[in-house]
């Protein structure tokens, strides 16, 4: 059996020490490290490499889903959190389990049993058994206050309201902010979803417009318009985008 | 004020009071003095309206010398003298306009004299009524402005009870909070005990405080401690928890579960979400016999766009204007990375006669 590195990341020491505990007791397991929030953890995900973490969702700085983006090759994930409605985000970004504090030493265990089998078989949990997961947790479909995001070394946060436009750029989006302009591996898809009662709309096929930003929208050609933001950018709408637009102003 | 007075409509209902008193006045200036059809007529428009102008002046002395807080002697003294200005003003001005108005008639001028006894009796009556009703027109309104505060309160007090109640149930604390006793059940066993203690009897007071009553500051901060001690088992070290307050204000009386929304949202934007040590500083000041409790937290400066839902600091500011009637009890300031709400007790007295 190989031995599995852990890292463990929490901002509340007991909940350290449980997980440390438990995990004490297995054999095939080095604990790599412990860490207390997000810009740590990413600092020592870089360094120690670990195969798996164990992750809290609400801490100082960044949010265990907010250092999950900024992750380029994640090891796997096991989410430990007191809160049950992140459930299918985690699950969507390819979680390999999702305990709900206070947890069993053996659903611990199982959740370790199940990232070993991942990790063997160097693929993903069976679609199958994501969907046994998800049933029995409910899922808000929550949204976003600020996007996370990695400047060279830097991690920048942006509020959603200073962002200005989201750009799709092939599997990526291009945010354009007060704070610059950052690339990331999400689909226009997600932030449509997660940003919509934040008064964006999806104006094109490739623009995601903050509703906040317009300056203007003029007439441009037969079918289109032009949407004038505040930043001096200049974006075409499509039929389907000016109707939206139409039905929110 | 006057805007107060006709919108309640009783303004119009004064002038037709004093129509009445003007109608009868007319009849009795007539058959009584066989005064002349216009002479009456101006009289009884004169004494009428000079009195209806004086009683508004008698109206505000009314509703603003707020005679729940007077004595009877001191009652007593302020009407005989407002009734003695009252009748020697009427008098005076009703005198000298009839004067220019008749054109100093001599008969007239003799009657008016005459009868100046049994007019300024009958004035007195006058005042008496008119205040009486009067007394009893702002008793009803203060009934009834107190009927609707009580209320406002009553409701407000439940939507704080529910809303602690569901703080309590809130998962996140309670969850958090019984991992960390998981934790400790192994690590520590006399920890874990010790906080399910701590958890129970917090929860306990949380659950079961009623609105109706006031608290000793002493009580609260002992629950305020509780709720303070499970975060810092919670966190550990990097929770720094600071307390000044005085032994001579622990006896002071303050609304229940008023400072625990304060105490919350410090340890929520503090340590929640600041790396690394973290702060809440609890201190008491008497500041010209008021009570002035201060909440302080820090914060990271770098952690932009978290919401607080801020109802809890409304909810607080709403309960405290509520329970003492004032407004700007509460004040918040908030600095690069600290954040102080500080509330202001009035002194004992504003609160027997508020605070029923």
């Amino acid at each position: 059996m190989t031995v599995l590195r852990v890292l463990i990341i929490d901002d509340e020491p007991p909940a350290r020490d449980i997980i440390r505990h438990y995990l004490s007791e297995d054999q095939g397991i080095v604990i790599a490290g412990e860490c207390e929030n997000g810009f740590e953890a990413l600092k020592m995900i870089g360094e120690a490499k670990p195969d798996l973490i164990f992750l809290d969702v609400q801490m100082p700085k960044i949010t265990g889903f907010e250092l999950l983006e900024l992750l380029t090759d994640p090891p796997q994930i096991i989410f430990t959190t007191a809160y049950d409605e992140f459930a299918i985000r985690a699950f969507e970004m390819n979680a390999v389990d999702y305990l709900l504090k206070p947890f069993s030493g053996t659903r611990l265990r199982q959740a370790v049993d199940r990232a070993r089998i991942r990790l063997e078989s160097k693929g993903t949990t069976p679609r199958k058994e994501i969907e046994d997961l998800k049933s029995g947790l409910q899922d808000t479909a929550e949204d976003l206050d600020r996007v996370v995001a990695r400047l060279g070394s830097k991690i920048v946060v942006i509020p959603v309201e200073k962002i200005w436009y989201i750009e799709a750029q092939d599997d990526y989006v291009m945010i354009y902010s007060e704070s610059g302009n950052h690339l990331k591996e999400k689909t226009m898809k997600y932030f449509e979803t997660h940003l919509a009662s934040r008064g964006f709309i999806r104006i094109h096929r490739s623009h995601l417009v903050n509703v906040n930003q317009i300056l203007s929208v003029d007439l441009y050609g037969k079918d289109t318009h032009l949407v004038v933001l505040k930043c001096g950018a200049k974006l075409k709408t499509s039929a389907e985008g000016y109707k939206r637009l139409r039905e929110l102003l | 004020m006057f805007t107060k007075l006709f919108k309640n409509q009783l303004l119009p209902v004064y002038a037709a009071a004093w129509l009445v008193i003007a109608v009868v006045h007319y009849v009795v200036v007539t058959t009584q003095l066989g005064a002349g059809n216009m002479i009456a007529m101006a009289e009884a428009l004169v004494f009428s309206t000079v009195f209806a102008l004086l009683g508004i002046g008698l109206w505000f002395l009314v509703k603003f010398s707020d005679f729940e807080k007077l004595n009877r002697q001191e009652l007593t003294l302020r009407h005989a003298t407002s009734s003695a200005v009252t009748m020697f003003i009427w008098f005076g001005i009703s005198y000298l306009l009839m004067g220019v108005i008749s054109g100093h008639d001599e008969p007239y001028m003799t009657a008016l004299n005459d009868t100046m006894t049994v007019r300024v009796l009958s004035g007195l009556l006058l005042y008496i009524v008119m205040v009486t009703v009067f007394y009893l027109l702002v008793n009803n309104q203060n009934l009834k402005e107190r009927k609707t505060r009580e209320e406002v309160l009553q409701n407000l007090l439940h939507e704080s009870e529910l809303n602690s109640l569901r703080a309590q149930i809130k998962p996140h604390f309670l969850f958090n909070s019984l991992n960390s006793i998981s934790s400790l059940t192994i690590t520590n066993p006399e920890k874990a005990q010790d906080m399910v203690i701590k958890l129970s009897e917090f929860m306990r007071y949380s659950l079961s405080f009623t609105n109706d009553r006031m608290s000793t500051l002493k009580q609260e901060l002992y629950h305020l401690r509780l709720y303070l001690e499970i975060e810092k088992v919670r966190f550990g070290a990097r929770f720094i928890v600071e307390e000044n307050i005085g032994e001579e204000h622990l006896p002071w009386l303050i609304p229940p579960m008023i400072l625990q929304p304060l105490v919350e949202n410090a340890v929520k934007h503090g340590v929640y979400d600041t790396p690394g040590e973290s702060f809440v500083k609890i201190s008491a000041t008497l500041n010209q016999g008021w009570l002035e409790i201060s909440v302080l937290n820090n914060f990271d400066p770098s952690q932009p766009g978290r919401r607080g839902t801020g109802t809890g600091l409304v909810n607080v500011m709403k309960r405290m204007h509520m329970v003492y009637g004032m407004n700007n009890l509460a004040r918040i300031t908030k600095t690069e990375n600290a954040f102080e709400v500080k509330l202001k007790f009035p002194p004992y007295d504003s609160l027997k006669s508020t605070h029923h």
